[in-house]
């Protein structure tokens, strides 16, 4: 243990080493590997708050069912308890045909017209929001309703859902494949780093071997170089998202506020920069293991 | 100790280097290895010091079969062995206490023993009083004495010794053959390849004379 122990800390000094011998390079280096860094975590993380605006400011769609006029109150109960224990539904309301009316006289367009009406015309609904608003999942609960007794005609918001999903895909696909090549980059980058580190140290490695060290022992310390390297990366690319943030929430607040909405934009938590850290300084081990062994290779 | 049995081993350009090549030796041996260039002396030290695999046969260290342990456990074994080869390779811009402690660092020894240590071997070969300074500064002579002190200094059980002492002045070599002598009389088993009338090589130890291209025993002048 106590070997093991000495052999990790002489391969972190000598990565520290790798680093503090070529200053400039690896300032510039770390510089460019944080912005990749920092490229990759905003476009996830901007993608997110607005995917979270978006199914907040945006009409939910939503799926409603018309009540015939003869429905009866048995019938109503009937659906009430088997809408209440669909697990696809996540919340449901009833809008009865007073309230419906109310609601459209409300409307300073329709309000003259309802009055010379001797009766209200309106039928009773229930408002489905869906747990999952998945095409799919509104073609299925349509279906499952259609030949229930009292229900007259079923509105569902599908079409809207569909475009909704579809906008969302491409924006995710567009916007993952960014984060992804942005991460690759940085991959790449810390993997020629590590590469051209180990051409400099061939005669040492031809030594190192000659004196009965194992590969582990030759390995370690590039391991330890790209760890810093991504850690480095990891911890700018944080800084910068954070420095971000702040020039930016002032803007996203003004732009709420013109709209009547809320656009917050809640910085991310430790733990989630706990995360990157350690996936940058994984990543970036692996990758200048990579480097290490195609250079020996070679 | 070193167990070569049925060995072929060859070149493009020295296809019959070794065939059928068998040699035992013991522990705490002197073994000469004399043979013209291109006789295979170094490839031999090579093979036992586990860095060129044989063609087939076997070849064992202490009943291990060196080529069929894995690469750690032999890089674990040549830790034991001390390697003098021509051509030396420093940490060039280290200080020579730094190069001689480099195989006990690898060892995992802890930093004073390494100096202490590394301090006596430097001082064995005469060079305890420029330790401070770096490879790059040393002359060839010097070169090859820091090698002998980072060989010795991991207290090996093995001494390998390519020949590459010709030109050294007279009184270097008896340093040298001095060191190997008190080594060898402390148990160690020394194998020195070289050209035959060769400085190093021990009159009274046994020999094993190669030739070019097929190698043959000659069998033991001792």
């Amino acid at each position: 243990m106590r070997i093991w122990l000495h052999h990790h800390a002489s391969a972190f000094r000598q990565a520290g080493s790798f680093i503090l011998g070529q200053p400039l390079r690896h300032t510039v280096s770390i510089l460019l590997l944080g912005m990749l860094v920092a490229l990759a975590l905003s476009t996830g993380f901007f993608w997110q708050r607005i995917n979270h605006w978006v199914q907040h400011t945006l009409p939910e769609p939503t799926l409603t069912l018309f009540m015939t006029d003869q429905a009866n109150e048995a019938q109503m109960h009937a659906l009430w308890d088997s809408l209440a224990a669909n697990p696809q539904i996540r919340a449901f309301e009833y809008i009865s045909p007073a309230q419906a009316l109310a609601s459209l006289r409300n409307s300073p367009d329709l309000a003259p017209a309802l009055k010379v009406l001797d009766r209200n015309p309106l039928p009773g609904a229930f408002v489905l929001h869906l747990r999952d608003p998945n095409p799919s999942r509104f073609n299925q609960l349509e279906q499952e309703f259609s030949h229930r007794e009292g229900i007259a005609q079923i509105r569902s918001d599908r079409l809207w859902a569909e475009r909704l999903e579809t906008v969302s895909t491409l924006a995710e696909s567009i916007l993952g494949f960014c984060a992804l090549l942005f991460a690759f980059l940085s991959f790449l980058l810390i993997a020629y780093q590590a590469h051209q580190q180990a051409l400099r140290r061939q005669g040492l490695h031809s030594l190192l071997n000659l004196l009965g060290a194992s590969s582990a022992y030759q390995r370690r310390p590039f391991a330890y170089y790209g760890a810093l390297l991504g850690a480095s990366a990891g911890l700018l690319a944080w800084a910068t998202l954070l420095w971000a943030l702040a020039l930016i929430t002032p803007l996203t607040h003004a732009l709420g506020a013109l709209f009547q909405i809320t656009l917050d934009l809640p910085p991310p938590d430790i733990r989630d920069g706990g995360m990157l850290l350690l996936f940058s300084a994984l990543g970036g081990g692996f990758a200048a293991l990579l480097g290490q062994g195609n250079s020996r290779a070679n | 100790m070193i167990e070569f049995k049925e060995v072929f081993k060859r070149y493009p350009a020295h296809p019959n280097l070794f065939e059928n090549f068998s040699l035992t030796l013991g522990a705490g041996e002197w073994l000469n290895l004399v043979g013209p260039p291109g006789s295979g002396k170094s490839t031999l030290l090579r093979m036992m010091a586990g860095l060129e695999k044989p063609g087939s046969g076997t070849l064992t260290f202490n009943g291990q079969n060196l080529y069929r342990l894995r690469a750690t456990a032999r890089s674990r074994l040549r830790q034991r062995m001390g390697l003098i080869f021509p051509d030396p390779t420093f940490l060039e811009e280290h200080s020579l206490l730094d190069n001689v402690a480099l195989p006990l660092d690898i060892q995992g020894l802890p930093r004073k023993e390494r100096s202490t240590r590394a301090q006596n071997a430097l001082q064995r070969v005469g060079l305890g009083n420029q330790s401070s300074l770096t490879a790059r500064q040393l002359s060839q002579n010097a070169r090859q004495r820091l090698m002998v002190a980072r060989a010795i200094s991991g207290y090996p059980v093995l001494l390998l010794v390519d020949d590459f002492y010709h030109g050294w002045p007279q009184e270097q070599r008896q340093l040298l053959e001095n060191l190997l002598g008190s080594f060898h009389q402390g148990g160690v088993t020394v194998v020195i390849a070289g050209l035959p009338g060769g400085n190093l090589l021990s009159p009274k130890a046994r020999t094993l004379t190669l030739s070019v291209p097929a190698p043959h025993r000659i069998g033991d002048d001792a």
